[in-house]
């Protein structure tokens, strides 16, 4: 099936960060979590997705679409989903649903309709009368009523309750029951991905470090744990990160399999976490 | 395009409801300016004009800004050019609202025959009107696109008070030296000319001032980062 998502090579350079060359994929009938720490490059990767922002390098393919060649025509397919409410607060659910409804060829009201009782929006409330999750769900109705192929989110967990966040991720379950549709979702809250994401991609200081189907991450990286005498300078090498305290260390393997043949008994591997892996990933620098 | 315009009327329909208020202001100001009724009458009749479209452009504009509108609107199908046109068809918008406000104000006045002196509306002051409106919006919302309503809003200020008092100025310093000669002369040249020329003259330069000025905004939106 073909790619939903390509990005190739995108290069954006402001002062202080500068996003290197980054390549990633997503096909049709998956869900892509976009992880990072704060300040990683992940809206701005998105930024240049939606052309908010200028890239300086690279392409990007939406449905086999350039992005800035074909602008209107990929947005007509995207559904977004921001972290903060860029929507006009003084309007009710329903004069904002005059106001974008127009702009999308394939503007549904019906599918409108049945995600605002749904998710229990009410049509004539102001925009800043809605809680966080309302504003969310909000946006996610208008995201999903015009029959989008790419729904792209940015942190739209970020500052919820754990009832509504995994409220959200019940619902992208549900939309991806439909197979033609894609979702890039990115955010700092990893164990929601854990729950939902069939790949993930992982940034760091503007590059990828790695893109991958998420079983297979958490399948092959290890949390390696064991005495200090354990930690030899063979395991050191085999370390992408790693903790010391007085009784022993702990650190991540991009290979557990190996390690566990190579050192046995004398270690205890478990399975890490997104959250860990990106903390080992993003400590390497200080720690070995 | 008309959902951006139907957007700007709808994030300050107060505003819009309320602007009225600001040619009964105009018009209560400009009480004691010698000519209400003849070009002194034009000047007043522009300057509400430019009144009301000074206070609704602005104040779309600071809503916009304080939505970070321009995130949401260019993610959705929508181009910067439409963008940016929109923004200047929204200006005559507001002009025409202020026009039918005026034709009711002044028309109650007139009913009511409340002592208050009301310049009748006339073809030419329209053009004046718009030839004031498109000048002062084709300088101001190139800034505004460059910098935004928080970073523009001196320079808008800046020019509509040089309007409103400009405005007043010039009106009545034409109508104190009607008989100096230049102001004869310069008079009867432009009555001299037909009145479809005078028409279309002042038609082309609104339209080259109003195109100048989109492309200016349009080559800065065209380069904004959000």
């Amino acid at each position: 099936m073909s790619a939903i998502l390509e990005v190739c090579s995108l290069q954006k350079s402001f002062q202080g960060f500068s996003l290197k060359e980054i390549s990633f994929s997503l096909e049709r009938g998956y869900i892509m979590g976009f992880i990072g720490p704060n300040g990683a490059g992940k809206s701005t990767t998105i930024k240049l997705i939606m052309n908010l922002l200028k890239r300086n390098g690279g392409t990007i393919a939406v449905c086999g679409l350039d992005n800035l060649r074909s602008e209107k025509e990929i947005k007509n397919k995207i559904g977004f989903v921001y972290d903060e409410n860029f929507y006009y607060e003084d309007l009710t659910v329903a004069q904002m649903k005059m106001i974008i409804a127009p702009f999308y060829r394939n503007w549904d009201d019906g599918s409108f309709q049945k995600y605002l009782r749904n998710f229990a929006l009410p049509m004539h409330k102001k925009i800043k009368e809605l809680s966080r999750g309302m504003r969310m769900k909000f946006s996610l109705a208008v995201a999903l009523s015009h029959h989008a192929e790419l729904l792209i989110m940015d942190e739209p967990t970020s500052g919820l309750d754990p009832v509504i966040r995994s409220e959200l991720l019940e619902i992208l379950s549900w939309i991806m029951q439909d197979d033609r549709q894609g979702i890039f979702f990115s955010t700092h809250i990893t164990s929601d991905l854990e729950k939902i994401a069939d790949f993930v991609t992982f940034i760091n200081d503007g590059r990828i470090v790695f893109s991958a189907a998420k079983d297979d991450v958490v399948d092959n990286f290890g949390l390696v744990k064991g005495a200090r005498d354990s930690l030899s300078s063979d395991l050191k090498k085999h370390l992408i990160g790693m903790r010391e305290n007085q009784f022993g260390f702990e650190g991540l393997v991009k290979d557990k399999h190996l390690v566990k043949r190579l050192f046995r008994d004398s270690v205890v591997i478990e399975k890490p976490s997104l959250d860990e892996i990106m903390l080992y990933f993003t400590r390497r620098p200080q720690s070995v | 395009m008309s959902s951006l315009i139907l957007k700007d009327l709808l994030i300050q329909k107060k505003l819009v409801l309320l602007s009225g208020i600001y040619i009964i202001a105009m018009l209560l100001i400009f009480q004691n300016v010698a000519g209400m009724e003849s070009a002194a009458g034009l000047a007043v009749f522009a300057v509400a004009m430019v009144a009301v479209t000074y206070v609704l452009t602005g104040n779309a504009c600071a809503y916009e800004d304080k939505s970070k509108a321009d995130v949401i609107l260019n993610s959705m199908p929508v181009t910067r050019a439409e963008i940016v046109a929109a923004r200047y068809l929204s200006v005559y918008v507001f002009m025409a609202i202020g026009v039918v406000y005026y034709v009711l104000i002044t028309g109650a006045i007139n009913l009511a025959h409340l002592p208050v002196k009301v310049p009748p509306l006339s073809g030419e002051g329209l053009f004046v009107a718009a030839f004031a409106v498109t000048l002062m919006n084709s300088v101001y919302l190139p800034t505004y696109f460059k910098w935004g309503y928080m970073k523009s809003r001196m320079i808008s200020v800046i020019l509509f008070f040089m309007f409103f008092f400009g405005g007043n100025t010039l009106a009545e310093a034409v109508y104190k030296n009607q008989e100096s000669a230049l102001i004869k002369q310069l008079l009867q040249s432009v009555d001299a000319q037909p009145d479809a020329v005078l028409v279309i003259g002042l038609l082309f330069l609104i339209m080259v001032i109003l195109y100048v000025s989109y492309l200016i905004s349009l080559k800065i939106y065209m380069r904004r980062e959000f």
